[in-house]
């Protein structure tokens, strides 16, 4: 094991950093993302020039090689600075989903756009009802002469207000939560029959819920089949929750520095309020928090190529664990911050929000504590 | 002691059920399920509605306009008017500056502002904090000065709740910049908001709703009379208050009404027939809540049975951190029950028709108001304040 980031990754630390800290204020990019899109189109040109848009795929793949620590490296330094911007959507979750789906024609030409920061893609899975099962999908595929038909409701598509196209689960056959059957097709934006309906998220980015009424797409949309879609899917989410993880500690680390500085000037009682032994107890516990945090970070990076049971076990355990500190340290940063910590003209606020989205995707508290209890019972019975 | 609702009591809480149940309108009653901020239109509605039945100020003593009934049928009351949805009654006047003007207030005070309030005619705001003076709330810069049979006033308050619909403030203020603030140096004075020097500008919390102002006063004109009871009383009063304010902020009628409409969402099947109770951290999240409130409940009831002169500030403090605690959860508990629901920001207009994620009506409000409770341990004294007037009182420390 070695924790040190090698040359290249320590690089790219520093320039997402150095990005980041050169980038607006805070205060002004969360006025911005409130009209339009949620970012800036500016910036995600600077992300396709540094190279950020491909930092997490394999060269074969039009990528530079890297894989999900990179992008881990990157969505830390974003949350950070509370920069909204569907790179974890497009260039980790969809781009990687892609990357693995070997079988799809245009996995190659789609990807060079991607990289190049001229599509923006995003993950069309979660329904009414189905609380983050991948397998909970009603949307319907029928095959037609020239390729499928698909019909039903997406719900809270993150990053989909913006999206050029979007990689929508669809059933080919068999029931509502069986995880044969299930198909992944693009769709872009502006095929008949698709209704995106936009919408901000508590944290000011944009989402979208699609309705797709008898939406016709060619036999060549489909990028996974029906025995392999429900793994890609799987894989692809696992790989996203690890990604908001990464997003979190950023925003928690932060929320904490943000904290301490406010406890070094703001005066109470004639004094610094950091001088209050419960005050300046609370923050070292929340440094504490955020400390076991990173470690399941890196715990659940370490799972994702293990093999599905075990990858998903781990995967549950990082995002309970640090969806757990980051309630903590959110609200604590609010907490010490006194009133202040109330308005939303100050940015400690705005991290608890990411926070609590970011806890939401690819798998909220109850989910994934459900499903690291089911893998374990999977696991005595097995044994 | 005798630990059980006599059958005398029982018959009050029908009655006040009957009543309250027919009393609230059915659009205000959903406004109160969302939990927004309440619009001034229904807080005025029915505090009318209330002032007709003479049931407005049920803790005020019954020469002023109460009732007379036991603290537990007032607890009863309180219980019945939130089950109901009623919407919870403006603070400031009569939970606030009302018991502080017929206990201090001069004869011409308490006749001039007492039925207004009862009535509902009058709003009032409470301006204490300052930008530099929230847990030491002593240190106020706000002056008073004397000019002949007025006072001037200058200086900058904040946080100030409903100061955007309020026609009055009750300000402390620094009256004698010679002593010290807790020894004579403080007053409040009461004064219209509607006048020149009084500029209100809203502030936006986490929530994106609006309730809280900055207030700025520039050389406000107040005639002397309308300081509260004695000049250099002000921090005795202020004191009085937020004692007062801080049994009330157990809330736990209201908690007890979430609670409620949280097990009831959680128990309800969706399409598929499944319920979230029958996950078993929900199930647990639940049940140690409602034997959380349980515990709060009988505490409140044991301060309330206690004479006023015997009950501690400590017991109060105790109150508001746990109630306050209480809160925070049920609202974390039912925006963790919104799952994917809980990404999608909701307007205050979203109450039906096609919503983000086509969720239903009981979804909007609900991330707005665990986002806005977190103000619940900051305000009316800090939770940390809370616990050092504990660790003061009972231990000495
Ligand atoms: C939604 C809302 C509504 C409000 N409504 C009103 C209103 O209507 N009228 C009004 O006058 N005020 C109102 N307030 C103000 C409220 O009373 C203050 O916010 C509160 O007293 C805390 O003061 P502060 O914000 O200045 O924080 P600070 O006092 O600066 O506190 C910052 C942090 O330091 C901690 N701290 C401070 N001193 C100590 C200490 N000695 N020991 C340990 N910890 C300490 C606090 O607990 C907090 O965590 C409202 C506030 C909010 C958020």
């Amino acid at each position: 094991m070695d924790f040190s980031l090698t040359e290249e990754q320590a690089l790219l630390r520093d320039s997402a950093r150095r990005f980041v800290a050169e980038a607006a204020p805070v205060e002004q990019r969360l006025a911005a993302a409130r009209q339009g899109d949620g970012f800036s189109r500016d910036h995600w040109s600077a992300f396709a020039e540094l190279g950020w848009l491909g930092a997490a795929l394999p060269e074969e793949a039009g990528g530079f090689g890297g894989g999900m620590l990179e992008a881990a490296i990157i969505l830390e330094e974003l949350g950070r600075g509370l920069v909204g911007a569907p790179l974890l959507s497009t260039a980790v979750v969809c781009a990687g989903l892609l990357a693995r789906c070997e079988g799809y024609a245009e996995r190659l030409a789609t990807l060079e756009l991607v990289v190049a920061g001229e599509s923006l893609l995003a993950l069309a899975t979660e329904e009414p009802g189905s609380r983050y099962d991948l397998a909970h999908v009603e949307t319907a595929a029928r095959e037609t002469a020239e390729g499928y038909r698909l019909s039903g409701r997406k719900i809270v598509v993150l990053d989909g207000a913006s999206a050029d196209a979007f990689m929508v689960s669809a059933r080919l056959f068999g029931e509502a939560r069986d995880r044969r059957g299930i198909g992944v097709f693009m769709v872009p934006f502006g095929t008949p029959g698709l209704t995106v309906r936009p919408y901000r998220t508590l944290d000011g980015r944009g989402a979208a819920d699609l309705v797709l009424a008898d939406v016709e797409i060619p036999s060549g949309a489909m990028v996974a089949g029906p025995d392999e879609g429900w793994d890609r899917l799987a894989e692809a989410a696992d790989r996203a929750a690890m990604g908001a993880a990464a997003d979190c500690l950023g925003a928690m680390e932060a929320a904490i520095e943000m904290t301490a500085d406010y406890l070094k000037t703001r005066r109470q009682f004639g004094r610094p309020i950091g001088e209050f032994q419960t005050l300046a107890h609370r923050l070292a516990d929340m440094f504490v928090a955020a400390e076991n945090a990173r470690s399941m970070l890196y715990r659940g990076l370490s799972f994702l190529d293990a093999p599905p049971a075990e990858r998903a076990r781990a995967v549950s355990a990082s995002k309970v664990a640090i969806t757990q500190a980051a309630a903590f340290v959110g609200q604590q940063a609010i907490q010490l911050h006194g009133g202040i910590g109330m308005s939303e003209e100050h940015p400690v606020g705005h991290f608890y929000k990411r926070l609590q989205v970011a806890g939401k995707s690819y798998g909220d508290l109850t989910f994934h504590m459900a499903r690291y209890v089911d893998g374990d019972a999977a696991r005595e019975q097995g044994a | 002691m005798d630990l059980k609702l006599t059958a005398e009591d029982e018959a009050f809480r029908r009655e006040v059920r009957d009543f309250v149940r027919s009393a609230v309108p059915a659009d205000m009653a959903r406004r109160t399920r969302r939990g927004g901020h309440t619009p001034k239109a229904d807080l005025q509605a029915w505090n009318r509605i209330l002032y007709d039945k003479g049931w407005v100020a049920p803790h005020w003593p019954r020469e002023y306009g109460g009732t007379g009934w036991s603290a537990l049928r007032i607890h009863i009351f309180e219980e019945e008017c939130a089950a109901a949805d009623a919407p919870f009654l403006s603070y400031f006047g009569l939970r606030l500056i009302g018991p502080l003007l017929y206990t201090f207030g001069s004869p011409r005070q308490k006749e001039l502002h007492l039925g207004p309030i009862l009535r509902g005619d009058v709003f009032w705001c409470q301006g204490f904090s300052e930008p530099g003076s929230g847990s030491d709330l002593a240190s106020v810069r706000t002056t008073a000065a004397r000019d002949g049979d007025d006072y001037v006033i200058n200086g900058q308050k904040i946080w100030t709740t409903e100061a955007h619909y309020a026609d009055k403030m009750f300000c402390l203020a620094r009256t004698n910049p010679d002593v010290p603030p807790q020894k004579g140096g403080l007053s409040i004075l009461m004064f219209d908001m509607n006048q020149p020097g009084v500029t209100v500008r809203p502030i936006v919390t986490i929530d994106e709703g609006h309730s809280v102002n900055e207030v700025f006063l520039d050389n406000v004109r107040v005639p002397a009379v309308d300081l509260l009871g004695e000049a250099g009383q002000g921090w005795t009063y202020a004191k009085f208050l937020l004692g007062n304010e801080r049994v009330s902020n157990a809330q736990v009628p209201r908690s007890r009404r979430d609670l409620q409409l949280l097990r009831a969402r959680a128990e309800a099947p969706d399409a598929s027939g499944a319920r979230l109770v029958d996950n078993p951290d929900i199930r647990q999240r639940l049940a140690q809540l409602e034997i959380d409130l349980a515990a709060l409940e009988w505490s409140v009831l044991r301060v309330l049975a206690s004479p006023e002169g015997e009950r501690t500030q400590a017991s109060a403090s105790g109150l508001k951190i746990t109630g306050s605690e209480i809160q925070q959860r049920i609202s974390e508990l039912a925006y963790d029950l919104l799952g994917p629901l809980g990404v999608p920001f909701y307007g205050e207009d979203d109450v039906a028709g096609d919503l983000p994620g086509f969720a239903s009506p009981d979804v909007p409000g609900v991330a707005a108001r665990q986002l806005f409770l977190r103000a619940a341990s900051i305000y009316a004294g800090s939770n940390e304040i809370q616990r050092t007037i504990i660790a003061k009182q009972v231990f000495s420390l």
